[in-house]
């Protein structure tokens, strides 16, 4: 790993030129289980950012949980996610509000309104259609646990999709479940050209025709395999566009370290799947007393190891995302 | 995890893959990795298949795991060395990716530009004689260290990105620079790193490096 660069364009701190506003980069940040440090590596990326000049804003997804706000050390936030519902052509840069640190805004989600934990369809796809809308450098999507289609959705919505795991079986399982959902989502969405997504719904309703029931992601490409190998790879090369990027939390020694790698393999040989190892985060006990005194951890905190690797990974993201 | 399944995808293409698994695909790295590459890419595998690996356990039944290891050993055990891996590519690897890609054959390549200035031991001609000397050898003098690692094509810069040991340390090793040499404990260390890089067992070579053996 190089070291630290952060600062890109020293010329340009903050905003772009106005010729033609151009879209911002979508970065999602999400993993099966929930409590593995999603909202807290959201905020501390959009900070890191935000300390090299580039606008963010972060947008908290996890509806019905938020605390994207309490990591950042805001409290009661008026503007919500919610009120994006209460007029048809509410603008989605209305939404935004400051944080107090410079150059870092935020979309909350929290809300009292019981149903914005349930968005509906209609709900979820105005949302991603306005993401694009936002005014800033880069958007950080942070989302909720578990693998519901709304959550995928979002991920598969980014231009670079973050899968955090901890060190430990529970986490790990779930990412595996979080990441073959979003492989399945996206074979069915319309990221996928149409007569692709034709071939992949011949095959995965082939026992309609007498063959055999697909029940998972290795059936599928085992089945596709003996029908045809260039589409397998046609489809595997799909879904290796989404560009997981793992990240390895709360580590504690090197063995926990190389579970990235192994993590890597072991995708690279069931799925037949690169995704890319972007980095880790040691484990830090002063980060439940920054949380506890609501203070965003790498202002407070700027000069610990794990400032400076959360610094290294919101680069290394940034980079990711511009490929 | 819903339920355990029979045969994992990877698997199933490498089957049907003529009738020899690609050993590159195995060790997923590219047909011209570096000799560096290529060890760790086995460290990693191995890792990712041991007993009690958090990263396997879920997504294979312990039937697949034995047989991914013992690919993963079999792969290695052809890759490691460069006249096994020579001939395995001969044989395996498309005609027309050698065509479009000149220098795939790095081994060849390298030996014409490589300067004359450490040659390996006297006698030695081809690869196999190589690593016949390197299995026979009991002493690893810092010089024949050296010879090995190049022979290897592997650069001290290599090693000092993975180790993160600093390049004049790896220098005083080969070089036999005693008056350099850190404390022993890192001294030992830094050698291990260094020998397992290279390809060769840490203990062998910790207990055989002469200037060790002064050192106190």
């Amino acid at each position: 790993m190089n070291t630290l660069k952060l600062v890109d364009s020293p010329e340009q701190p903050g905003h772009l030129p106005e010729e033609g506003r151009r879209p911002p980069k979508i970065l999602a940040v999400g993993g099966g289980k929930g409590g593995v440090g999603k909202s807290f590596i959201a905020a501390n990326m959009g900070i890191a950012l935000a300390k090299t000049g580039k606008r963010v804003v972060l947008v908290d997804l996890d509806l019905g949980g938020s605390n994207l706000h309490t990591c950042l050390g805001l409290g009661h936030i008026n503007t919500t996610m919610s009120d994006f519902f209460t007029a048809p052509r509410y603008p989605i840069n209305d939404l935004i509000v400051d944080t107090n640190i410079p150059h870092l805004s935020l979309i909350s989600g929290a809300s009292n309104t019981l149903d914005i934990a349930n968005l509906q369809h209609f709900q979820k796809t105005k949302i991603i259609r306005n993401l694009p809308k936002i005014e800033t450098d880069y958007v950080i999507l942070d989302l909720g646990a578990g693998t519901a289609y709304n959550t995928l959705d979002f991920f598969l919505a980014a231009d670079c999709g973050m899968v955090t795991v901890t060190p430990e079986p529970a986490s790990i399982e779930n990412s595996y479940r979080f990441i073959k959902s979003v492989f399945m989502r996206k074979l069915r969405s319309n990221q996928i050209s149409s007569e692709l997504r034709e071939v992949i719904h011949q095959i995965m309703m082939q026992h309609h025709a007498g063959g055999r029931r697909l029940k998972t992601l290795a059936d599928f490409f085992e089945e596709t395999e003996k029908a045809d190998p260039l589409t397998a790879a046609w489809i595997r090369s799909e879904l290796e566009n989404i560009r997981i990027q793992l990240v390895v939390n709360q580590v504690l020694d090197s063995g926990d370290i190389e579970i990235g790698h192994s993590f890597k393999v072991a995708c690279k040989t069931y799925f037949g799947i690169g995704i890319d190892y972007a980095g880790y985060l040691h484990h830090d006990p002063t980060v439940l007393q920054t949380l506890r005194n609501k203070k965003p951890f790498l202002l407070e905190n700027p000069k610990s190891r794990l400032s400076i690797s959360l610094e290294r990974i919101a680069h290394t993201m940034s980079e990711r995302v511009v490929k | 995890m819903s339920r355990k399944r029979k045969k994992s995808a990877a698997v199933i293409s490498l089957d049907t893959a003529k009738d020899k698994p690609n050993y590159y695909e195995i060790l997923q790295i590219e047909p011209d990795a570096r000799q560096a590459e290529i060890i760790r890419a086995y460290r990693r595998a191995k890792e990712t298949y041991k007993q009690n690996s958090l990263t396997a356990y879920s997504l294979f039944s312990d039937e697949e795991i034995e047989k991914s290891l013992a690919l993963i050993d079999e792969a290695y055990q052809v890759l490691e060395y460069p006249e096994k891996r020579r001939l395995y590519d001969q044989v395996h690897l498309p005609a027309q990716e050698e065509e479009t890609t000149p220098p795939a054959n790095e081994d060849t390549d390298d030996k014409d530009e490589a300067p004359p200035s450490s040659p390996p031991p006297a006698s030695i001609q081809t690869d196999a004689e190589f690593e016949r000397f390197v299995a026979e050898t009991r002493e690893f003098s810092g010089a024949a260290l050296k010879s090995i690692r190049e022979h290897r094509h592997i650069s001290l810069e290599d090693i000092a990105a993975q180790t993160k040991i600093c390049k004049s340390n790896l220098n005083a090793i080969e070089e036999e620079q005693s008056a350099l040499f850190p404390p022993k404990v890192f001294m030992v260390s830094f050698l291990r790193q260094y020998a397992a890089l290279i390809g060769l067992e840490p203990q062998k070579v910790v207990d055989s490096y002469p200037p060790l053996k002064d050192l106190e």
